[in-house]
């Protein structure tokens, strides 16, 4: 069967080449990109407030760390 | 033509110029102080995997088998998508957690390797490798501007060669990253705007299917003319393993490291799948609206310099030319900071440690980048027929090595050194034999899925039979929980 000029199998190939890689990495950003705070009323504007500690958030801020040649 | 050329020549140097202040420490130098936005990170992870191969070589497999090379497509941006998506993060928390900046550095810590066996294999691996590489692309710059401009393959080499030189000794990692995003998005408006051009040439998108379908209807087929015999399977399989090396390729990894934070990797995952799938699906209809248009071609790599003469006016044609040295160049110059780094960083600062401050180690990077690059240029003067064995395995050699110890790594706490060592000897020594022996007998099928496979099963073997390190199950567990942002906090 023909879908515009190409056979459906070949569409189904680009779809399967194309979109499951989207959804994967506009996956992770929606879990893993930047948190923003909501804005509370009566703020007079400004930039956004640095992102706090929380899901999303990773360790290169911590002040934890384990380092490799030394841990236990 | 040259006009464009120098004009793009100039802004390369002065992206060298304008990131040097940056450069004055080996972190400065080799991962641009790991400061990077998403925007570049992005680009310069496409545009160093893909080279010269996707404007000529991926546009000429368009050409040969028509929609059978999305299997290519599907590759690329699985492999793109499952990189940023899950290796991004967690490498870069580990690479950062140890300070990292290179990725035997990450090796060398994450497994304990105290008398360095496992820096010097993956050091020795990456020069070997990177040395042709570079020479074999240095290679497809001389025969780029000879074909364009007319001038001689040796002058060409040479041009190329100097202006990579000066803008990445100069300006270290954050010039390379910052004008591969340069050449990225003129890679992308070239993959978005040629193909278009080319099926308003032939008519329209209608007309183009009609007539493709006229030359060989096979051609509109998903397996090609191969169909669904064994053939068929092994040649889809090998055009989609070509996506494992965005997994695990050191000069790849790199751009991981180097990011800024997290929460860039997130947004660079977006930008990177959707330029990858510009990149390939333009390559692809470009190939194909050119066996319409230019049929008979002798060698379909040449399909889209020609699509770019007869289509566009010569000014154009001349932006086509410098998107294609883009592509090579954009290659290079990580290749070098790659090479560089495994001596600088791995063997003179971690081996051999010498009384030497990071300003002095830097300047030794620097120098040591322009004698790599030089070593190419020499061997790439000499069109030595060796260039073109090792190109075959230089790709796919790096990643079969490097990718299986990777991702052990970051998701198996049971890796262990020993397991890293052997599964990227055997990764690497897979390959050489397949391509060497093997390949021709068994359906030509492409090196990297045997490398992989032999890297990944020796590297899980050889780690059930030895010990892993000590706290690497416990820091791996500390590392998943950072990254799902609950951190545990180690006990004194």
């Amino acid at each position: 069967m023909m879908l515009f000029g190409l056979p459906v199998e070949t569409w189904l190939l680009l779809g399967v080449a194309t979109v499951p890689g989207l959804v994967l990495v506009v996956r992770a950003h929606r879990v893993h990109g930047r948190r923003r705070p909501p804005r509370s009323r009566g703020h007079g504007g400004g930039g956004d407030t640095p992102v706090e500690s929380g899901p999303g958030s990773e360790g290169f801020e911590q002040d934890e760390r384990m380092h490799g040649p030394d841990r236990v | 033509m040259t006009l464009v050329l120098a004009a793009y020549f100039a802004v390369l140097v002065a992206i060298g110029w304008w990131a040097n202040r940056d450069t004055r420490s080996v972190a400065g130098f080799y991962v641009a102080d790991k400061k990077l936005p998403s925007w570049v990170i992005a680009f310069s992870s496409n545009t160093t995997g893909e080279s010269g191969w996707l404007l000529l070589g991926l546009t000429g497999m368009g050409y040969l088998v028509g929609f059978h090379a999305l299997w290519i497509v599907l590759g690329e941006v699985l492999g793109v998508a499952v990189a940023w998506a899950f290796v991004a993060r967690p490498f870069k928390e580990y690479t950062d957690r140890y300070d990292s900046i290179t990725v035997p550095d990450y090796l060398s810590d994450r497994f304990l390797d105290r008398n360095h066996t496992l820096r010097l294999v993956s050091a020795a691996i990456i020069l070997s490798m990177v040395g042709a590489y570079t020479a074999a692309q240095l290679t497809a710059s001389g025969k780029a501007f000879s074909s364009f401009l007319g001038i001689s393959y040796g002058a060409g080499v040479w041009i190329g060669a100097v202006v990579i030189l000066l803008y990445t000794s100069v300006g270290g990692f954050k010039a390379v990253a910052y004008s591969d995003l340069l050449q990225g998005i003129l890679m992308f408006l070239c993959l978005l705007i040629l193909p278009i051009v080319g099926i308003r040439a032939v008519g329209g998108w209608g007309e183009l299917m009609s007539g493709i379908r006229e030359v060989d209807a096979s051609l509109l087929q998903p397996m090609g003319d191969l169909g669904l015999s064994m053939s068929g399977l092994i040649s889809a399989l090998g055009f989609a393993g070509i996506g494992l090396a965005f997994l695990g390729a050191p000069q790849l990894l790199t751009r991981f490291m180097s990011a800024r934070d997290g929460d860039q990797i997130a947004e660079a995952g977006v930008i990177a799948v959707l330029c990858i799938i510009v990149f390939d699906v333009g390559a692809v209809l470009t190939g194909i609206a050119g066996r319409f248009l230019f049929p008979g071609l002798e060698d379909p790599e040449t399909i889209l310099p020609v699509m770019a003469a007869e289509l566009f006016p010569p000014v154009l044609a001349g932006v086509v030319l410098v998107v294609v040295l883009a592509a090579i160049m954009s290659t290079v110059d990580s290749l070098l900071i790659l090479a560089s780094s495994a001596v600088v960083r791995d063997v003179i600062q971690k081996i051999l440690d010498p009384d030497l401050s990071d300003r002095q180690l830097s300047a030794i990077g620097k120098a040591l980048t322009v004698v790599i690059g030089l070593v190419g240029l020499l061997t790439a003067l000499t069109e030595a027929r060796m260039i073109f064995w090792f190109v075959l395995f230089a790709w796919s050699g790096l990643a079969s090595a490097f990718t299986p110890v990777v991702l052990c790594s970051l998701f198996w706490d049971r890796t262990t050194k020993e397991g890293a060592v052997w599964g990227m000897l055997a990764g690497f020594v897979t390959t050489v034999v397949w391509v060497l022996v093997f390949k021709e007998r068994f359906y030509d099928l492409y090196e990297m899925i045997p490398g992989f496979t032999a890297g990944f099963v020796v590297t899980v073997a050889v780690s059930l039979l030895t010990r892993p390190p000590d706290g690497a199950a416990a820091e791996l567990k500390d590392v998943r929980a950072t990254l799902r942002g609950r951190a545990s906090v180690p006990s004194p």
